[in-house]
């Protein structure tokens, strides 16, 4: 199914490829949250050891459990706001363009395309071990205009995703080139 | 000075109003953007049951606590948690 955004293809125009950032991405962010909500039971064990009194004051207990509720808070909110931002970035190759679609926080997002024809040079970068190992990096896609660069970053097999693009693009070019050719008498 | 504990609650109630409004845009982004697909409703499912189980869980832990008492803050108010019990001569 063609993301949402994709709200109309050209006639003939078929997605290809539609792509998130590898799973790698979640992954961090999931284990991140989780030693993050683990922080309050070594602080709880922290202050058993050296300061027992405090879960016994009027004061400094309810307020240890008011800032414990709110950290908890927090770093779920945080967490899955991160988890969104990951969600809803995608990448779309279609017969005819490359769809860039980027959630940057809660009120920006921007959707940008390229039409395959344009595209001059596609780079596909793998890098350090983690990348190496489970087959995700960048690809950088050069337009002939001299700032126009798309950069899909920690995308699932970019090896894969570049000579798509660069298969694509090539058909596309030869498509335009014989349209644009007048017929001969 | 001396002051009702309930005072501490009202940056809580800040945050907690900050905290519902990027729920509350995160849910919008999670319906208007994500394809149409059981994934996305998942996600949406997950965030929403465990916002409501932190929120549930945060009123639970918050609620039997006495936030009438006054609190007085001055130097010599403030017991010193890290003192250790005297020692006993057996």
């Amino acid at each position: 199914m063609a993301h949402a955004i994709v709200t109309k293809l050209e006639p003939g125009e078929t997605v290809v490829l539609i792509r998130r950032a590898h799973w790698i991405v979640p992954l961090k962010i999931i284990l991140t949250a989780l030693v993050l909500f683990a922080v309050p039971l070594g602080v709880y064990q922290l202050i058993v050891f050296a300061a027992p009194a405090l879960l016994d004051h009027t004061v400094a207990r309810p307020i240890l459990l008011l800032l414990t509720v709110t950290y908890t808070l927090a770093v779920w909110l945080f967490s899955f706001t991160d988890f969104i931002d990951y969600f809803l970035d995608v990448w779309i190759l279609t017969s005819g363009r490359v769809l860039n679609i980027e959630q940057h926080g809660l009120f920006r997002r921007t959707a940008s395309e390229l039409n395959l024809s344009s595209i001059q040079d596609v780079t596909a970068e793998t890098k350090g071990i983690l990348q190496t190992f489970f087959k995700f990096g960048d690809v950088f896609v050069q337009t002939a205009a001299e700032h126009e660069r798309f950069h899909m970053k920690q995308i699932a097999r970019p090896d894969e995703m570049k000579m798509k693009i660069m298969e694509l693009s090539e058909k596309d070019r030869i498509h335009e080139q014989g349209v644009g050719t007048p017929a001969k008498a | 000075m001396t002051f009702p504990l309930w005072y501490v609650l009202i940056p809580f109630g800040v945050f907690l109003f900050f905290f519902l409004l990027v729920c509350l845009f995160n849910t919008y982004h999670l319906i208007r953007y994500a394809d149409g697909g059981a994934l996305p409703f998942l996600v949406l499912s997950v965030y929403l049951a465990g916002t409501v189980l932190l929120l549930g869980g945060g009123f639970l832990i918050l609620e039997p606590l006495d936030w009438m008492q006054a609190t007085t803050i001055s130097p010599d108010s403030l017991p010193n948690f890290f003192e250790l019990p005297p020692a006993t001569l057996k």
